[in-house]
């Protein structure tokens, strides 16, 4: 037997009575609008994640890393673990008291346990709840050695981020800078990895040739960085896992300013020879070189849209140092800044919505973003010296590195590293063990 | 070797406006008023007279929907500074106890809510709002209840870069 024909006519019925008829509730409802809302940082609870013996420890500090993570966001507000009603560590897994969660103000809750499997490796799973809504938001579980406990608290942060803004977390990610020490007048630079915590520092480079400039491929398993090694300065690679570096490319002049393309296929970068720089890129596989613009300016600080069909750099060409964009194959060259002062250091948002830049205007450094077409110029954080904007992998955060004045017998004014987001309003300190300059952010690990 | 504390020395965050969240040196060296611009309290031409058989003294007054709205935003918490959040309107369903609490709310746009992260993360925002103990209940006048057990709340941010 086949009822569907007499669903469809009751169904149609239904219909004309919702068209017909003037009283049904949604004409009923009223009305409201609201515009305007509260954007503290959300309340968050992250009790220890559960575990017996040795795995105990490593509960807390996982959470505690999770907890750092988010709050240096700045849209989340982990709570006070001293506030805690209730004891969670005892309940694994099962649905909290949300009551005991409202009382202290939790918003959102996580919870977690930790346990070493049979194979030595560790079993981490956690759950992410909406209090007021009582309910399970999202929850995982992940398999890994002890050593890489960190990783997971990462990983985890960046679910609870994505699930709560929307949008990719960022903070599975690692950064390369320019560690600097030693005396202004013979700084060793070192190219050093560490994750974007400041955990797990260690170097790359011994520090014997000065680096600079070092920025992640695609896969964040290469780094492309200016070095002074051979004769004269050159772009070189160099793969983080095996150590091995190559020079890119041998022909006249210097060569810097190097960045790879999304596909990460080619490098841009720009070369000089006889007082004038242009843009060029290079193709890893067929090590063939192209050049995209010819002029008698210094064009450099070139880096791709993240489709890869433009390329914004920075240009002299027009009398003062200003941002253009043009076509990834050269040509169409068009200026997007027309502020006051000097622009430099521009870099594509991975988002695509953005250029962030370095701006040198009345004697300060500012470190803002313009929409693609040079509309919308916001100045973000400023400084003595804040430079060389690096995009966090969501394109809601930049890291740059700023420096204050040395006194007069040369010393302080140590560069270190700083993030702002987007709203103007999060600036922190990221921790090194020393100097550091020329951040790079690297994509999302996984 | 000695590592640097991580300084939590954020810069506070100025609860407020939508509008004046987004920093700009260029344009204020200060954070941003925290005293709000005037809040328009008309209720959508169209959807006021959706309700010409209510009595007139049983229709909210200006500065009870006001009350409600002024409430209803210092429940609302959402991130900030997210892409397209200009042309982002979620429509939510809400019923409400004569106690003032609400008890439903729902969000009235469900395909968006599977499909689109960012709209399903800004949508329980809203929905979230109603929940928060700051608007439970929510202070809407008792003897007008038949007015307000049913209600259509839309929730726009207008912070966008």
């Amino acid at each position: 037997m086949n009822k569907s024909p007499l669903v469809a006519i009751g169904g149609m019925i239904a219909l004309m009575a919702l068209l017909l008829c003037p009283c049904n509730a949604a004409h009923a409802a009223l009305r409201l609008d609201i515009t305007r809302g509260q954007v503290q940082p959300m309340p968050i609870a992250l009790p220890a994640f559960a575990g017996g013996g040795g795995e105990a420890q490593i509960g807390g500090e996982l959470a505690g890393v999770i907890s750092a993570d988010l709050e240096r966001s700045g849209l989340f507000r982990p709570i006070d673990p001293r506030s805690f009603i209730q004891n969670v560590s005892a309940t694994d897994g099962t649905a909290p008291r949300f009551g005991d969660w409202r009382q202290i103000n939790a918003q959102a809750l996580v919870t977690g346990t930790i346990q070493t499997q049979a194979d030595g490796r560790l079993g981490v799973q956690f759950r992410l709840w909406d209090v007021f809504a009582e309910q399970q938001l999202t929850g995982f579980g992940y398999t890994t050695t002890e050593q890489n406990w960190r990783r997971i608290a990462h990983i985890i942060a960046d679910e609870i981020y994505k699930r709560i803004t929307g949008e990719e977390g960022y903070f599975d990610t690692r950064i390369v800078y320019v560690a600097e020490s030693g005396p202004q007048q013979a700084r060793v630079k070192r190219l050093a990895i560490m994750d974007q915590d400041g955990a797990n520092n260690h170097y790359l480079t011994d520090g014997r040739a000065l680096v600079l400039t070092p920025r992640f491929s695609p896969s964040a398993q290469e780094i492309t960085y200016l070095s002074f090694a051979g004769r004269q300065p050159r772009v070189y690679l160099l793969n983080i896992d095996t150590g091995q570096q190559e020079m890119i490319g041998d022909f006249p002049g210097m060569t810097f300013a190097p960045r790879f393309s999304p596909d990460g296929n080619r490098v841009v970068l720009s070369r000089a020879v006889n007082g004038v720089s242009n843009i060029y890129t290079f193709d890893l596989r067929t090590h063939s070189a192209t050049r995209l613009t010819d002029d008698d300016a210094i064009d450099t600080s070139p880096c791709y849209s993240p489709d890869g069909s433009q390329i914004v750099f920075n240009s002299d060409r027009g009398g003062s140092q200003q941002i253009y964009v043009m076509s990834a194959s050269g040509g169409g060259a068009r200026r997007i800044s027309f502020g006051s002062g000097k622009y430099g250091t521009p870099v594509w948002s991975p988002r695509g919505d953005l250029i962030a830049f370095t701006k040198i205007d009345g004697g300060q450094f500012y470190i803002g973003a313009m929409r693609p077409d040079g509309s919308g110029e916001r100045l973000l954080t400023q400084g003595f010296l804040v430079e060389g904007p690096t995009w966090a992998p969501n394109g809601r955060v930049l890291m740059y590195f700023a420096q204050g004045p040395s006194d007069s017998s040369g010393y302080g004014g140590s560069p270190h590293l700083q993030t702002i987001d987007l709203t103007g309003y999060n600036q922190r300190d990221v921790p090194t063990p020393g100097g550091a300059s020329d951040p790079a952010w690297s994509p999302l690990l996984r | 070797m000695a590592r640097n504390e991580a300084k939590a020395e954020a810069k506070e965050y100025k609860p407020g406006q939508f509008e004046a969240l987004l920093r700009n040196l260029a344009a204020q060296d200060t954070p941003p008023s925290p005293t709000a611009p005037p809040q328009t309290t008309h209720v959508a031409p169209g959807r006021a007279s959706a309700q010409p058989h209510a009595p007139l003294g049983s229709q909210l007054s200006a500065s009870e929907m006001d009350m409600v709205r002024e409430q209803i935003s210092r429940c609302w918490n959402i991130p900030a500074g997210a892409r397209d959040a200009k042309e982002l309107v979620i429509e939510i369903r809400v019923a409400v106890l004569p106690d003032g609490n609400v008890e439903q709310a729902t969000i009235v746009d469900q395909g968006r809510t599977a499909t689109d992260p960012f709209f399903r993360a800004a949508a329980e925002s809203a929905r979230r709002a109603f929940f928060n103990p700051l608007c439970r209940p929510l202070r809407l006048p008792a003897e007008k209840y038949e007015m307000w057990k049913n209600m259509v709340v839309d929730f726009s941010p207008k912070d966008l870069l």
